[in-house]
């Protein structure tokens, strides 16, 4: 999870086969279909996006726009839906071979010790090079003692005595080529995963990995550390690489490096520009067979690869040059643009809007250790007082839809058993209400004393009209009740992130509104804005600590029964939204919506993805969603 | 004292001045919260406090402010302008050098398009003083100081792109000098030369209207003189001492003006950089080109005096 406009790296769910699912709502808006049999092949596909990559090495990465651009050349053991179902993809299929309870300290008899030392900052951090699995839940920092340590060396060891949380066995598809033309094998993957050891990534991934080893040729076994029933998407869409770009030194996998970023997947990287544009042109030796996949239920006729020859992909920071290029007919597609551009789009024959439920949702974190609102009464008054509904329509015109669940539609397969009705439980807490609101704040003053009107600061970043405009709404909402006095204060973005991420943000009595963006694993959504683990990172800046909802959160994810039995995981989490609802820390606003717009005399089937990170690969070919799109020119 | 000395001098003056501005530069960057490590860690929870502090540490930002800026200078000293960290194997020196000339060429156009638009409507509007052309160049001038560039730009993309279909939205993937692309600059040269055209007009106006009054002018049209003749061969030299001084200063504008005009025509110059820089708090980036900026008006300045003085040969240097 990442506050809106960072990374964000699209999770998934565990699922406990090999052959994808059909558990999640599908979020893309009247989605378009092609009969194969008309599918134009060849053309060049052309595009805008915000902004270059930082850097082609996925391992080291932390731009979404540069995701982008990874998933149009590489691909993992698995992929998924735009739903958030899992699928099989370089691997032919997966089994979830063992599952078993584990904690952390069960790996004792194998760590090692490592001394602390202490940043410029104060803080006590380990004095290690070496990439760390897990650490001993006894280690105290205070204590002066060494911590005690699983790293990579020895997490092998522990696997060997059967000491693992669950075991996964990964059987490779034969006769798959890397764009330097070998073939992939086993110890290819084992070298991409080691990868990301001490890498930018490695904290996601040894969030829960412990060891991941080759069996032959064609078979992988990974290992996680503890039961997880979100292991196989939080680990298995890791990118394969051939040796030769796996064992490059650390970010050195880009072209500006001399290196170009090889894998095996649809396109290879052609031309690119820095701070201009990139071209990518269709591997001619592509894997992929519709043929090969069990779960492929789709035409024979459907391509086993992309349409297009070409993907054309300019840096475009501008949104309103990105919409001038795609009205004169520069670039086929764009997405990000204003709520007000795209109803000129929607309007107009020769353009297709194309949204999508998007995978995130924006927020206003209440500062629950000041007075009064510790009291959850105020909290839930001032949740009463948001004007959701008037938000989505003014702001968004209605392209984005309020919040009245914090789940977002995207992570319902997993997230809940009867997203509806879901919907409809928060509507209760979430509903605009201002007698309910009266007596919720009259409750709490009568028994507490506090003197109104409150005062409420509200704070959000200023480069985002449509979140400041938000904001202001919420204020005008908050002042017509006469027992608040509410006043917004904006900052640009660094500097917000800046602030809310500091250890002293929460005792200022701020309210902070922004965005948040996930995946398709429901954990996020409530974890990020509520465990102490996100206390001064993304997204619990106001030191919320509940220990009901951190338990329930565990409960859902990690055990043998969640990880074994999906609709007890998914009652448990309708456990954690009550919880959250109830506890009333944050106030949700609105649910994203991704819109892709594409230029409709020339462009045909294109879908927008949930997530900025995959929306011009998914479009342009994704089997599991019988998606492709083609060109008529 | 000799031109040739007074350039030296001037030269020699020019590094007390980068110095300061890379001082206060590096200070105000710094007084600002966030640097490219906090975008780093800010975009990726991920990266705990032990991740951060090796980060610190390996692009020295673990260290007091005053022992990064020695260092900075060091390096930048050696013609080492320090890495972009939130890029990938990219340095400054890479950046400026791929960009500069962009922005140059942009600049250039802007230059242009400035002096063909205000110099000959200038003359005119001083010819014509008082007269309906004289009106209506005033309102031309005041409009075009106080249109945005930023808006003027959308209008032109509007108007000349999607209306009219004459020019690109997207600048050509051609060489920089070619006709395409010489084209495409029309648009952003045009915005960029706006402002600056404007002021040009003004004070080539105001200028030449003094120096029509002057006794030698007078003089010159006793002498059976033709007209054309007085103005362009008399007045206008002794009219454009005054707008050289200006011109030098209007540099500013251009190079100021880049930054907005290059990120609206998606132009990959050093402006569109320096707004990625400030987003992402790339120190070295910025660094760079506010100094590089320096160094402009500083040679912008430099010429102007030496135009200055082939214009008047009177004029000494003490």
């Amino acid at each position: 999870m990442s506050l809106s406009g960072c990374s964000d790296q699209l999770g998934g769910d565990g699922g406990d086969g090999g052959d994808g699912g059909d558990s999640g709502l599908d979020p893309v808006q009247d989605r378009v279909t092609v009969d194969p049999s008309e599918i134009e092949e060849g053309g060049t596909f052309r595009a805008a996006i915000g902004s270059g990559p930082d850097t082609f090495d996925f391992a080291y990465s932390s731009s979404a726009t540069a995701s982008i651009l990874h998933n149009l050349i590489f691909e993992g053991m698995v992929t998924t839906s735009a739903s958030g179902d899992i699928y099989p993809w370089l691997a032919e299929s997966y089994e979830q071979v063992d599952v078993q309870e584990a904690s952390p300290a069960d790996y004792a008899d194998y760590m090692t010790t490592v001394p602390y030392t202490e940043t410029e900052d104060g803080a006590m951090v380990l004095d290690t090079d070496a990439q760390i699995v897990l650490e001993h839940p006894d280690n105290d920092p205070a204590s002066g003692d060494d911590a005690r340590v699983l790293t990579v060396e020895e997490a092998g060891d522990a696997v060997d005595d059967g000491t693992y949380g669950m075991h996964f066995r990964f059987d490779l598809h034969e006769g798959v080529t890397f764009h330097n033309g070998n073939e992939m094998t086993a110890d290819n993957v084992v070298e991409s995963y080691e990868r990301i050891r001490n890498s930018t990534l490695s904290g996601q991934y040894y969030d829960s990995m412990l060891d991941i080893q080759a069996d032959g040729d064609y078979t992988v076994h990974l290992y996680v550390q503890e039961p997880d029933a979100a292991a196989v998407l939080e680990l298995g869409q890791a990118p394969i690489y051939p040796s030769e770009s796996a064992t490059l030194p650390p970010e050195e996998m880009d072209p500006r490096q001399g290196n170009t970023p090889m894998g095996t997947g649809m396109f290879e990287l052609d031309e690119f520009q820095e701070g201009e544009y990139v071209v990518f042109t269709a591997f001619d030796d592509y894997w992929f067979d519709t043929e090969m996949k069990d779960w492929f239920e789709g035409s024979s006729e459907f391509p086993n690869g992309p349409a297009v020859d070409e993907v054309d992909i300019a840096f475009v920071s501008e949104d309103a040059s990105r919409s001038a290029a795609l009205q004169e007919g520069e670039i086929d597609m764009s997405y990000g643009l204003t709520a007000s551009t795209l109803n000129d789009y929607q309007s107009s024959e020769d353009f297709r809007t194309a949204p999508t439920d998007g995978a995130g949702y924006t927020f206003l974190q209440h500062p629950v250790t000041v007075e009064p609102f510790t009291d959850k009464r105020i909290r839930q008054a001032i949740n009463h007082l948001i004007p959701r509904e008037a938000i989505a329509q003014n702001i968004f015109s209605g392209w984005e839809n309020p919040a009245w669940t914090p789940l977002p539609p995207v992570a319902a397969g997993t997230g809940t058993d009867d997203y509806e009705q879901l919907v409809e439980d928060g509507r209760e807490y979430n509903e605009l209400d201002r007698e309910r609101a009266t007596e919720l704040i009259e409750e709490a003053i009568d028994d507490n004393g506090w003197e109104t009107p409150i005062e409420i600061q509200l704070e959000t970043n200023s480069d985002n009209d449509d979140r400041v405009r938000t904001v202001e709404l919420i204020q005008e909402s908050l002042n017509r009740s006469e027992y608040f006095e509410a006043s917004l204060e904006t900052y640009e973005f660094l500097d917000f992130i800046g602030q809310l991420l500091s250890e002293e943000y929460y005792d200022d009595g701020k309210f902070a509104f922004i965005g948040l963006s996930g995946g398709f694993n429901p954990h996020g959504y409530a974890k990020s804005v509520h465990s102490q683990d996100n206390f001064a990172q993304c997204c619990n800046f106001q030191n919320i600590d509940d220990d009901e909802l951190s338990q329930l959160l565990r409960d859902a994810r990690y055990g043998v029964d969640v990880a074994q039995d999906p609709e007890l995981r998914q009652e448990r989490y309708n456990e954690v939204w009550e919880r959250v609802l109830e506890l009333s820390a944050n106030s949700y606003g609105t649910h994203s919506t991704l819109v892709g717009v594409v230029d409709d005399t020339v462009v045909n089937g294109f879908n927008t993805y949930p997530s900025t990170q995959d929306v011009i690969g998914y479009g342009l070919f994704a089997p599991q969603d019988e998606q492709i799109t083609y060109l008529s020119r | 004292m000799g031109l040739r000395r007074f350039i030296v001098k001037r030269v020699l003056l020019t590094i007390p001045i980068l110095f300061g501005v890379s001082i206060v530069t590096f200070g105000m960057v710094h007084l600002t919260p966030g640097d490219p490590i906090d975008v780093l860690v800010s975009f990726n929870p991920d990266v705990g406090p032990a991740e951060e502090a090796a980060l610190r540490e390996r692009y020295g930002y673990n260290l007091p402010v005053w022992e990064q800026y020695l260092r900075w200078m060091g390096n930048v000293l050696q013609g080492d302008l320090g890495p972009v960290i939130t890029r990938s194997g990219v340095s400054v020196n890479d950046v400026i050098m791929s960009r500069l000339p962009e922005t140059i060429v942009l600049g250039l156009f802007g230059w242009v398009f400035a002096l063909v638009i205000a110099i000959p409507t200038g003359i005119y509007a001083a010819v014509n003083k008082d007269e309906l052309g004289d009106h209506v160049s005033r309102f031309i001038a005041l409009s075009g100081i106080s249109i945005p560039n930023f808006w003027l730009g959308l209008m032109l993309i509007l108007f000349g792109a999607l209306v009219f279909n004459i020019w690109p939205v997207l600048p050509p993937r051609k060489g920089l000098l070619s006709l395409d692309t010489l084209w495409f600059l029309v648009m952003p040269g045009l915005t960029i030369g706006t402002a600056s055209a404007s002021t040009l007009m003004r004070i080539m106006r105001s200028s030449m209207a003094e120096e029509l009054n002057k006794e030698y002018v007078t003089a010159a049209r006793a002498k059976g003189l033709p007209e054309r003749t007085v103005i362009l061969k008399h007045v206008l030299r002794n009219s454009l001492i005054s707008v050289t001084t200006v011109a030098a200063f209007l540099t500013a504008n251009i190079v100021a003006g880049s930054v907005v005009v290059e990120v609206v025509f998606s132009w990959p110059g050093l402006g569109q950089e320096f707004v990625q820089a400030i987003t992402s708090r790339e120190v070295n980036l910025i660094l760079a080109i506010t100094l590089f900026t320096g160094v402009a008006l500083v040679l912008a300045n430099l010429l102007a005096d030496i135009v200055y003085a082939m214009l008047d040969p009177r004029i000494r240097y003490d």
